[in-house]
């Protein structure tokens, strides 16, 4: 049921999890994803808390370290799995649109 | 003025919590700084005026029964900290962080959606909770002063508890009608991409005034209800504050102690089990005793003036041989029975002893008078509860041709005739002739009852 919830990804969690394919401490995720994304996406540090405690809960992160009180994450087999099938869907509605919009746009 | 420090009134209900940031900023604007907040009171210490940004956070992993700091609050603030948001203080699920006022850290929450969650799970969950076990204890309470107990009009508590307390439950459903509306609103603005309404300062202020304004006012009765009744009654006063006291002091114990992190977990709900039925127990058992031991505060050997009474020696008609003798007299007033007394008076003859008792009830009118009329009847029909039987129960009888006689609206006897109840205009008077001291029929008597206590009644038409 969790899982189903998490089928489509929004912005902040599929940055999350890409900022996760390396070792990362919160604060790390939250500058790799304004870094990535230009200051484009900013992710709030109570935000980020509880969306890291669910990737936890649904085993798509694991702790790796904790260093002063500072816990280190990294991505499972199962995170990258569902990073991957994001990434096709993603790709697929950008093939499907440009089909259609390339042209237009031009 | 570094230390200079001031309390000041904390009413915020607790899903205005982005309006406390509004108000924060105010009283930094002030000179100002929040140093923590309580329930009821915020502490503020004095600083330069300044502009300084608020921001207050719901933390899904805290509540009133979580210390306030464990391994996951460290974590979830010293992530606020490198983003930008010093932490201040925190009050159950609720976060205070500041920052300079002009730097623009990033929101501490940037996802309205799983912010609604939180708040649902935490704040909304906390009060429904909260407003469910008042209403529980609303409607038992309702079902024991509803329909009117005679016994309620002759206190000042009683009668607050039966005309206010209705009242004082539809303002406490404040609070219940308000989060019902934020969750339906925050509901419906994230399904439509909305963000979560953002209450003004103006607009919590407002339900603050109306929700404290009203509960103080009655609170305020009562406190004075309890005062004067203290003053009749100490013993039952005591009584009736023993269990909200030792309740009051034992959760406040509690809650310290779960706060500096002294005990946690499942022990928490193993003390709070334990302390209860060690209340209740320790109430049982003492309650009789605190009760016994301010007995002897009514016996008296004189009487005040003013309150009638009917002696042994008036109406005795034996010889003069007089023994030992013992007299109590308690009174109270209330708004609807200014006048009620209890006199009561023993004597000891050796081998056989005598006692009249006489209770007596000056209502403002006769409608409440009848109130108090059958409330004794119905009092006497079903009798006492003790240890799962019904003892002591009388059966009543009227008698017209009696009543007609004592020229009383209403009279009853207990079928022994040893009890009579009568009731003329505003005047209710019980008399116990448990040792038959009196004939009820003798015209003397009678004389002597109706001159005595119904001289003042105020017959209505």
């Amino acid at each position: 049921m969790a899982r189903e919830q998490l089928k489509n990804l929004t912005e902040p969690m599929y940055y999350i999890l890409l900022a996760l394919s390396e070792p990362q401490h919160g604060y790390g995720i939250m500058q790799e994803v304004e870094k990535r994304t230009e200051g484009r996406v900013k992710i709030g540090a109570g935000t980020l808390y509880n969306l890291l405690s669910r990737f936890e809960e649904e085993k798509f992160i694991v702790q790796l370290s904790e260093e002063n009180r500072r816990k280190t994450y990294t991505l499972t087999d199962e995170g990258i799995e569902i990073l991957t099938e994001e990434y096709q869907r993603l790709k697929q509605l950008v093939s499907d649109g440009s089909d259609f919009l390339e042209g237009r746009v031009r | 003025m570094k230390n200079k420090t001031k309390r000041v009134f904390w009413g915020f209900f607790s899903l205005d919590y982005k309006a406390m940031g509004e108000y924060l900023e105010e009283m930094a604007e002030k000179g100002w700084m929040v140093e923590k907040v309580g329930r009821y009171t915020a502490k503020f210490r004095a600083i330069e005026p300044q502009k300084i940004k608020f921001y207050v956070d719901v933390f899904k992993e805290g509540g009133p029964l979580t210390p306030e700091k464990t391994e996951s609050s460290e974590e979830y603030r010293r992530l606020c900290q490198e983003s930008g948001w010093t932490f201040i203080t925190s009050l159950d699920y609720l976060q205070f962080f500041y920052a300079a006022g002009d730097s623009e850290p990033v929101p501490i929450q940037t996802d309205e959606e799983i912010e609604q969650k939180i708040v649902e799970h935490t704040l909304v969950r906390t009060e429904l909770r909260g407003v469910l076990i008042f209403a529980i204890l609303a409607v038992y309470i309702l079902f024991r002063i509803i329909p009117v107990r005679y016994t309620n009009l002759l206190r000042f508590t009683g009668v607050i508890s039966t005309y206010l307390y209705p009242v004082l439950c539809i303002f406490t459903a404040i609070p219940a009608v308000y989060i019902i509306v934020w969750m339906i609103k925050a509901r419906r603005n994230i399904k439509n991409g909305l963000s979560i309404a953002k209450p003004t300062l103006k607009s919590a202020r407002r339900r603050i005034r109306a929700f404290y304004g009203s509960v103080w006012i009655i609170v305020l009765l009562y406190v004075l209800s309890f005062i004067i009744d203290a003053f009749f009654m100490p013993g039952i006063v005591v009584y009736i504050l023993l269990g909200p006291g030792i309740g009051a002091i034992f959760g406040s114990s509690i809650r310290y102690l779960v706060k500096k992190n002294k005990i946690s977990g499942d022990s928490v709900l193993n003390y709070i089990v334990i302390g209860t039925i060690i209340i209740l127990i320790f109430i049982w058992v003492s309650g009789p005793s605190i009760l016994e031991k301010t007995e002897d505060i009514y016996k008296v050997d004189s009487i005040p003036e003013g309150y009638p009474i009917i002696t042994l020696k008036e109406i005795s008609k034996e010889s003069s041989q007089r023994g030992e003798l013992s007299r109590e007299f308690r009174r109270s007033m209330s708004p609807i029975v200014p006048k009620h007394h209890t006199y009561y008076e023993y004597e000891n003859l050796g081998d056989s002893s005598k006692s009249i008792r006489i209770k007596y009830y000056e209502a403002i009118n006769s409608y409440f008078a009848d109130i108090i009329f059958k409330g004794i009847t119905e009092e006497l029909e079903k009798g006492m509860k003790w240890r799962g039987m019904t003892i002591f129960t009388k059966n009543i009888i009227t008698d017209d041709e009696m009543r007609k006689l004592w020229d009383m609206d209403n009279l009853a006897l207990t079928e022994e005739r040893d009890e009579l109840i009568i009731q003329k205009g505003n005047i209710v008077l019980h008399v116990d002739n448990y040792s038959e001291v009196m004939d009820f029929n003798d015209i003397e008597i009678r004389e002597l009852i109706i001159s005595r206590f119904f001289s003042d009644s105020t017959v209505e038409n």
